[in-house]
């Protein structure tokens, strides 16, 4: 009977503890890095699992945990239903009451625990921040790699926010020791140095403390890392773990950066430890950078910078050859050249007192006679001449232009011997020439003498005096002032005759004539030469019509319409009444701000690009242009209040409504589910596959299938999703293959994806070239 | 002199010197107040002048005056921290009775001496100290000559005045 009963006893029990275990699910999965997804190397990491019926009772064990309790005491005494570790692959499975929780319990220490409510599910990936480890110091004193993978930052716009931690063995410090740690910021690809971060000192105690015993030592003064020593910590002869946190901002976060993080323990004699850390790379993931600037650019109005036509001065010059009888101050009758000169001259003033907004300003005649003949009397010929002919002149204009015209002092001269044997020269009389100058080098300043000499020559008669009517001529100056606007048909026939120097109010008129694009660039620049050596200044309305041309073409610029922007200001189109000019002169046009801001994007300036972009107004023409310069500082989420969450939305919004590869790009910034989605979503409509050929971005098109993709992949552990991943990149490196270099340092796309795809990419080039 | 001889070897520069006082707490043990004075004179190097005067210490008919300058050379690379070697040097003049036969006179001393400091706090430091040497003695009834004496035996607390 008893053994019946201690049978049935048996039974009982077994069979409760059957239908206990019947009440428990068994829970499974991974431990992941946090910010890589993946999961973490347990040669590391050290992870343990507690299952509890009730999240209460979970709870009690956190806060006993937390408060120093040993875990494996307290899971005798609390009702804890199981405890397991991951296996080495950081895999877990432990049993668990349906709506009871889990506390994970990272590292030896007490102070990374978590707990999870396990609402009746089954599959359960607890990620987990790891931090950089470094090894014991072996005997070589030559340090062993680092164990653990350093985390990733996340870049926002051009702002990474990175972390990591220092984990030192117990025997790497002591208390007479300091440590160093200088993070630097490199280029991953070219290991360039970009900037030393901000570094921190961590001292021992008695390295601290015996400083002060230095001859003559001040800490302020004599210690340079004075500033970055952590107060509150020291160095200790056990393991220890220094946090480290720093945000960076990228010039250009297209790139892939690395931190490394140089530490160095040194004593009071020398560096015993040195060693380079991989702090955090950046392989970032920042669909941003593809974002299409549509938009733009902005024109100016041309009938607000209209130039007013200015008094131009003009001066004319030219001779006319005038005969007078001999030895007499009147013209020589029988010369019809004289007649022709003379109505020449006649019909010139006529034009320049006649035209419009034409004005003679100025007039001076200049009469030279020959040499031969007694040079005084010759002198007083000439005089006597000139004035014949300045009357005669004179007489040519009306009455009330006579005094209104200023006439200068006119210049009479007599033409000297030299100039009567380079007349002779010309005419290939070098023998008597060569005489002519014989006789002026023997007779210096004795023209009369001169005249005598040459007169006495054998070939005066039949070859100097044919050349000497040459030397008697009358020249004439004048000065004319134009004050008229030109017709555009005027201008236009003055720009097709070769002319290449204009008014600017000429300029402004060919801006609106000229259609030819490269006619234009020129004319834009010449414009603004022009308009600064007139006014010292450059002239707005070109310099932004040439930063259009710019914008349009790809050409970046930020020098042009720079000086056209106060930043004094905090508003563009700011008008001012100017009491000079009795206009309102605009400050910082729209336009002009818009453009530029369009320029610093291009040229990834994206801070500078913010700037203009508060100035700018918030209407329909320059919404785009702002929401582009918030977005690419990653102003498109979140926000830390309502004002900023509602600004963030409505630049997500007006990027995603810009151009259909604006859409899925900024839905995959997002890096949610809701997101990814979308832009799954997008991506294949008809619309945005259409407007990617008609870009002629096909390859792009394939590149960001690829990201959806492996967004895909992660989210839904979909194996069709991870094979297509490399196929579409592919056909996106196939189609263009700088997307190659995008891949390299792309965190949304797996590293073995990108590998897998550029080897096939290698293959089917091999196969190419072979063909 | 050998102040001086101290101060040329150490060959200080002129600086704001790192002070230090202290005094040897088994030496008050023997009632002979005692002061010592450090200079910093070095990142290794510290200059110490002992200055003791003893007379009928527990009643006994014995006076001894003396003042030893020292330099120290600190191994770790910090004054008064950790291990030190040092060179002794010291006039003394004394005056006690054994066996019946009184000895009166002055000595010169020179010899080695090496220790080690603990660090009590930031300008407090405990200080111990052993040293040996020779001392070349003379007395006023004519008797002189050499002898191994013992230098130094200290147990100090050192006090950095910065």
């Amino acid at each position: 009977m008893k053994r019946y009963i201690t049978l049935l006893l048996l039974v009982f029990v077994s069979g409760m503890s059957l239908f206990a275990q019947g009440d428990r699910i068994l829970v499974g999965g991974t431990i992941v890095n946090k910010a890589t997804g993946k999961p973490v190397d347990m040669n590391s990491t050290y992870v343990e699992i507690l299952s509890f019926d009730t999240p209460a009772q979970a709870q009690d064990c956190m806060d006993r945990l937390k408060n120093g309790e040993d875990s494996q005491t307290l899971a005798a005494q609390i009702t804890c239903f199981a405890s397991t570790v991951p296996y080495s692959n950081a895999y877990y499975e432990i049993k668990v009451a349906p709506f009871g929780a889990l506390v994970f319990k990272v590292g030896l220490g007490n102070d990374n625990i978590q707990m999870h409510l396990v609402n009746n599910r089954s599959a359960y990936d607890h990620p987990i921040e790891v931090n950089t480890v470094l090894d014991g110091a072996k005997v070589t004193a030559k340090f062993s790699r680092v164990s653990a993978i350093p985390p990733q930052g996340i870049i926002d716009g051009d702002l990474w926010t990175v972390s990591s931690g220092i984990q030192t063995p117990c025997d790497s410090s002591k208390s007479w020791c300091r440590m160093i740690v200088q993070p630097i910021l490199i280029e991953s690809l070219t290991r360039d140095t970009v900037s030393f971060l901000r570094p921190f000192v961590v001292d021992g105690k008695q390295y601290a403390l015996t400083q002060l015993r230095r001859q003559d030592y001040k800490m302020e003064a004599n210690d340079p890392l004075t500033d970055y020593i952590r107060q509150g910590v020291n160095l200790e002869r056990q393991a220890q773990t220094f946090a480290w946190k720093d945000s960076i901002r990228l010039k250009d976060p297209n790139k892939e950066y690395t931190v490394l993080g140089v530490v160095q323990f040194e004593n009071y004699k020398y560096i015993y430890r040195h060693k380079t850390l991989v702090f955090s790379t950046a392989r970032n993931r920042r669909p941003t950078k593809f974002i299409e600037p549509v938009g733009g650019p902005y024109a100016l109005d041309p009938d607000d910078y209209k130039e007013a036509p200015r008094k131009v001065q003009h001066d004319v010059s030219a001779e006319m050859s005038l005969t007078f009888k001999i030895g007499k101050a009147e013209f020589d009758d029988a010369n019809p050249q004289n007649k022709a000169s003379l109505d020449a001259l006649k019909e010139d003033l006529y034009r320049v007192t006649h035209e419009e907004g034409s004005h003679l300003n100025e007039f001076v005649i200049e009469c030279t006679s020959s040499p031969d003949g007694n040079y005084s009397r010759n002198l007083e010929l000439s005089r006597r001449r000139m004035a014949s002919a300045q009357k005669t002149i004179k007489n040519f204009l009306p009455e009330y232009l006579r005094d209104r015209v200023y006439w200068r002092t006119p210049k009479v001269n007599v033409a000297s011997w030299n100039e009567v044997a380079d007349l002779l020269e010309s005419e290939g009389e070098n023998e008597v020439a060569a005489k002519v100058r014989k006789v002026v080098s023997e007779n210096p300043g004795r023209q009369d003498r001169q005249s005598y000499l040459v007169k006495k020559l054998d070939e005066y008669r039949d070859v100097v005096v044919p050349v000497l009517p040459q030397l008697r001529k009358v020249r004439y100056e004048y000065v004319q002032e134009v004050f008229r606007e030109y017709s555009p048909s005027e201008i236009m026939r003055k720009y097709n005759s070769g002319v290449r120097k204009f008014e600017p109010y000429e300029y402004w008129t060919l801006f609106q004539e000229v259609k030819d694009t490269a006619a234009l660039e020129r004319l834009y620049r010449d414009a603004n030469e022009e308009y600064k050596a007139l006014y010292g200044k450059p002239w707005i309305l070109p310099s932004n019509a040439l930063a259009c041309l710019y914008l349009e073409r790809g050409q970046v610029d930020t020098t042009l319409l720079a000086p056209f922007i106060d930043y004094n200001l905090t508003h563009s189109d700011l008008s001012i009444y100017n009491q000079n000019t009795r206009k309102y002169d605009i400050y910082n046009p729209s336009p002009v701000v818009a453009n530029q801001l369009m320029m610093f994007l291009a040229n990834k300036s994206y801070p500078e690009a913010s700037v203009l972009a508060q100035m700018l107004p918030d209407n329909d023409d320059y919404q785009l242009a702002r929401a582009l310069a918030l977005c690419y500082r990653g102003y498109y989420q979140g926000g830390n209040s309502f004002q900023d969450k509602a600004r963030n939305r409505r630049v997500f919004e007006i990027i995603e409504a810009s151009s259909p590869l604006n859409e899925v790009v900024i839905n995959l910034a997002l890096k949610t589910a809701a997101g990814n989605a979308a832009a799954s979503a997008a991506i294949d409509e008809e619309e945005t596959i259409s407007y990617f050929e008609k870009k002629g971005k096909m390859g792009l098109w394939n590149y960001l299938k690829a990201v959806v993709a492996t967004r895909e992949a992660q989210e839904t552990l979909s194996g069709e999703a991870a094979f297509s991943v490399a196929v579409f990149l592919l056909k996106s490196f196939q189609i263009d293959p700088v997307y190659m270099d995008y891949a390299a340092v792309d965190g949304d796309l797996e590293k073995a994806d990108y590998e897998e795809a550029k080897k096939m990419y290698d293959e089917w080039k091999g196969g190419n070239e072979n063909e | 002199m050998l102040a001086t001889l101290c101060f040329l070897f150490c060959g200080t520069t002129a600086k704001a010197q790192r002070l230090a006082v202290g005094t040897n707490a088994l030496e008050w043990y023997v009632t002979a107040p005692n002061a010592q004075v450090v200079v910093v004179t070095g990142e290794r190097t510290t200059l110490h002048f002992d200055g003791l005067y003893c007379n009928k210490p527990f009643g006994k008919d014995i006076r001894l005056a003396s003042f030893s300058p020292e330099v120290r050379y600190w191994f770790i690379g910090r004054p008064f921290t950790k291990f030190f070697v040092g060179g002794v040097a010291g006039f003394n003049e004394y005056k006690y009775n054994r066996k019946d036969t009184e000895h009166n006179g002055y000595a010169y001393t020179a010899g080695l001496s090496a220790g080690y400091d603990f660090l009590l706090g930031k300008k407090l430091s405990l200080d111990l100290s052993i040293g040996a040497g020779v001392a070349r003695y003379r007395e006023k009834d004519g008797d002189n000559g050499f002898a191994p004496v013992p230098m130094k035996l200290g147990v100090s607390l050192i006090y950095v005045i910065e």
